[in-house]
């Protein structure tokens, strides 16, 4: 219990709940731990205490384990040890329950699919409606009942593309189609948002967009978490950040844990600088190099 | 023999002990009778319409059932091309329907059911797929090439012991015009099966072959649905065994979804363009093949392959000629 209550103290400092914090927080885990074909654990110890309502960015260098403990949390791999509870129960459960919801990488969906705008984010209601009781669970989304409709529409409204619902989506541009998986994730209603690297080849203006909604969702109560590579937008967003390398190097408010001097010894990849122009708060602004790149030191 | 007669008798023979089952069987089978009856002459009603000289051929008996027999399998073949085309399945298709022959063959030397024969060996190869995929350096590809010829093999061995060549060549290309009432039934009631499955839980398809992983999020039981389509293909290979035959039905499973992706922009319109692919090459290609006395699942999958060819130069979208035009309009601007 000393080592689980450090660990806990980490993330969230001076809560003390005890037990019923499993059922209090969004995402409970203890000593988590991950492998492919029993090779060497590419996750080891991994306990999490995220709290409702929170933005919290997971963070860490190429082949820190960011896309294992991602895999884990939206239930695609099971951990090799440890315990994970979401809203203090199994993540079947809350899949079963859509309260998950999942955003993905760019490079996970195939744009040449036949499908448009409309029906990818009508599929955040897939499983709404197959919950249905009764015959009206097998219906094709085109019958689908009103409320299903609405809030489509809703999530459509909601990122800006409503008049882009019959496009198909391959025709969209990088940030019109991060939104259009937003937006499925917006209509699932879920409590739980899981973004994968929400950042690649996503303009300005939909980054703005993006993180200013996921912002209110967080008002709402909701909990996001997102893995990312991009440190700057890292920071700059997100309310919590959790630095990982094979295990948890430390987690807290960004400021204090992207500032560190030892940051930049965990790291061997230099920091993104594509963010300085559109951040002019910037406390630190990193000099930009030619190749738009800059060494961390 | 594998003839058609046997295709139910084998079906049906492990139950057909009890008196009770046989009655209710032979009942369900009559009914199959009577509605295979009513649709066919529903579809003569359609190609009476026509002039004299194309419904000429279709007033033998035998050329009816032909018909209605490819249409189904045209259609199902149809529907199901579009998952196959969408999931990147074409080889895993073309897997399974070779590794349906021994599964036929052992089962009807067993004296089972020649589906689950089939439905076993089917299974079996494409799980041996995953296990060489998992555990060792070779990639999915070659696994399947290594597993379905194999498997395919097997089966042509063991039906060279049990049969002539006449009935090989009669598995492997089809023989629709010799189709009978028992496997025109079968082949209903896998269609009705396919078609009911897709319409019921088009959700849970749809979803898997866009995006798995939120499949999975929201709680859709992925395995179930892997496995069901694939079962779902393996009904609709057994079931086309005698229309276009083991080799074909690959084609049949490949080229209408493929011409329907070029032209369709949802998951819908491309299934109602792919069934009426399928569906129209099997009445033109049997029509041909009885003009001009050519082999019937030949010249159904080559009319297939024409509507193709047509769609790769014309579609409105992704036609060569549409890109062709852009471009220079592109280049002139």
């Amino acid at each position: 219990m000393t080592k689980q209550s450090s660990v806990k103290s980490q993330i969230n400092p001076g809560s003390q709940r005890g037990d019923s914090q499993q059922q209090t927080t969004a995402i409970w885990a203890r000593n988590l731990s991950a492998s492919y074909d029993g090779d060497a654990p590419v996750l080891t110890n991994i306990s999490l205490d995220i709290p409702h309502g929170e933005l919290i960015a997971i963070v860490g260098p190429n082949g820190a384990g960011k896309s294992t403990l991602f895999n884990i949390l939206i239930g695609l791999k099971q951990p090799k040890t440890g315990k994970l509870l979401i809203f203090g129960e199994s993540i079947q459960k809350q899949c079963k329950k859509n309260r998950i919801a999942y955003v993905p990488q760019h490079e996970q969906i195939d744009w040449d699919y036949p499908i448009s705008v409309w029906n990818v984010v009508q599929g955040g209601r897939y499983g709404h409606m197959s919950i249905t009781p009764g015959l009206r669970r097998f219906l094709p989304p085109c019958w689908a009942a009103p409320i299903h409709k609405d809030a489509t529409k809703y999530a459509l409204d909601a990122v800006g593309l409503f008049e882009y619902a019959n496009r198909p989506i391959g025709a969209l541009s990088g940030g019109q189609k991060k939104r259009v998986f937003l937006a499925r994730a917006l209509a699932q209603d879920a409590d739980l948002l899981l973004l994968d690297e929400p950042l690649v080849g996503v303009d300005g203006k939909s980054e703005v967009l993006i993180f200013s909604l996921l912002d209110q969702l967080c008002t709402q109560g909701k909990t996001v978490v997102m893995v990312t590579h991009d440190m700057a937008s890292a920071k700059q967003y997100a309310s919590q950040i959790i630095l990982i390398n094979k295990t948890i190097i430390r987690t807290g408010h960004p400021e204090a844990v992207l500032n560190n001097e030892e940051f930049s010894y965990i790291l061997d990849r230099p920091i993104r600088s594509r963010q300085i122009e559109s951040d002019p708060n910037r406390t630190h602004p990193l000099p930009k190099t030619a190749g738009g790149y800059q060494h961390a030191d | 023999m594998l003839t058609s007669d046997s295709l139910l008798s084998h079906l049906l023979s492990p139950l057909v002990t009890r008196g009770s089952i046989t009655t209710v069987l032979d009942w369900f089978y009559q009914l199959g009778v009577k509605l295979i009856d009513q649709i066919i002459a529903v579809l003569m009603l359609i190609i009476n319409l026509f002039p004299e000289s194309i419904v000429e051929p279709f007033l033998f008996a035998f050329m009816q059932r032909a018909l209605l027999t490819a249409m189904l399998v045209g259609g199902v073949c149809g529907i199901l091309s579009c998952f196959v085309v969408l999931k990147r399945w074409s080889l895993l298709g073309d897997a399974i329907s070779h590794a349906v022959l021994p599964g036929v063959a052992l089962a009807y030397l067993l004296g089972w059911p020649l589906f689950v024969g089939a439905f076993i060996t089917g299974t079996l190869t494409s799980l041996g797929i995953g296990v060489i995929e998992r555990n060792t350096r070779i990639k999915e590809d070659t696994a399947m090439g290594i597993m379905f010829t194999g498997s395919f093999a097997l089966g042509i061995v063991i039906i060279s012991q049990i049969a002539t060549s006449t009935h090989l060549i009669h598995i492997l290309f089809g023989n629709v015009l010799g189709v009978r009432i028992p496997a025109l039934l079968l082949t209903l009631l896998c269609s009705v099966i396919t078609v009911a499955t897709i319409g019921l839980y088009y959700k849970e398809f749809h979803l898997y072959t866009f995006d798995p992983i939120q499949a999975k999020t929201i709680g859709m039981n992925t395995t179930l649905i892997h496995y069901g389509l694939m079962l779902l293909l393996t009904i609709t290979i057994v079931s086309s065994l005698e229309t276009v035959g083991i080799i074909l039905v690959v084609a049949m499973l490949i080229t209408p979804g493929a011409t329907a992706y070029l032209l369709a922009n949802s998951l819908t319109r491309m299934m109602m363009i792919a069934t009426f692919c399928g569906i129209f090459s099997a009445v033109i290609g049997l029509y041909l093949s009885f003009i001009y006395n050519v082999s019937s699942g030949g010249s159904i999958v080559l009319v297939s392959t024409m509507l193709f060819t047509l769609a790769f130069f014309l579609a409105p979208d992704q036609g060569l000629i549409t890109k062709f035009r852009r471009n220079r309009q592109s280049k002139s601007a």
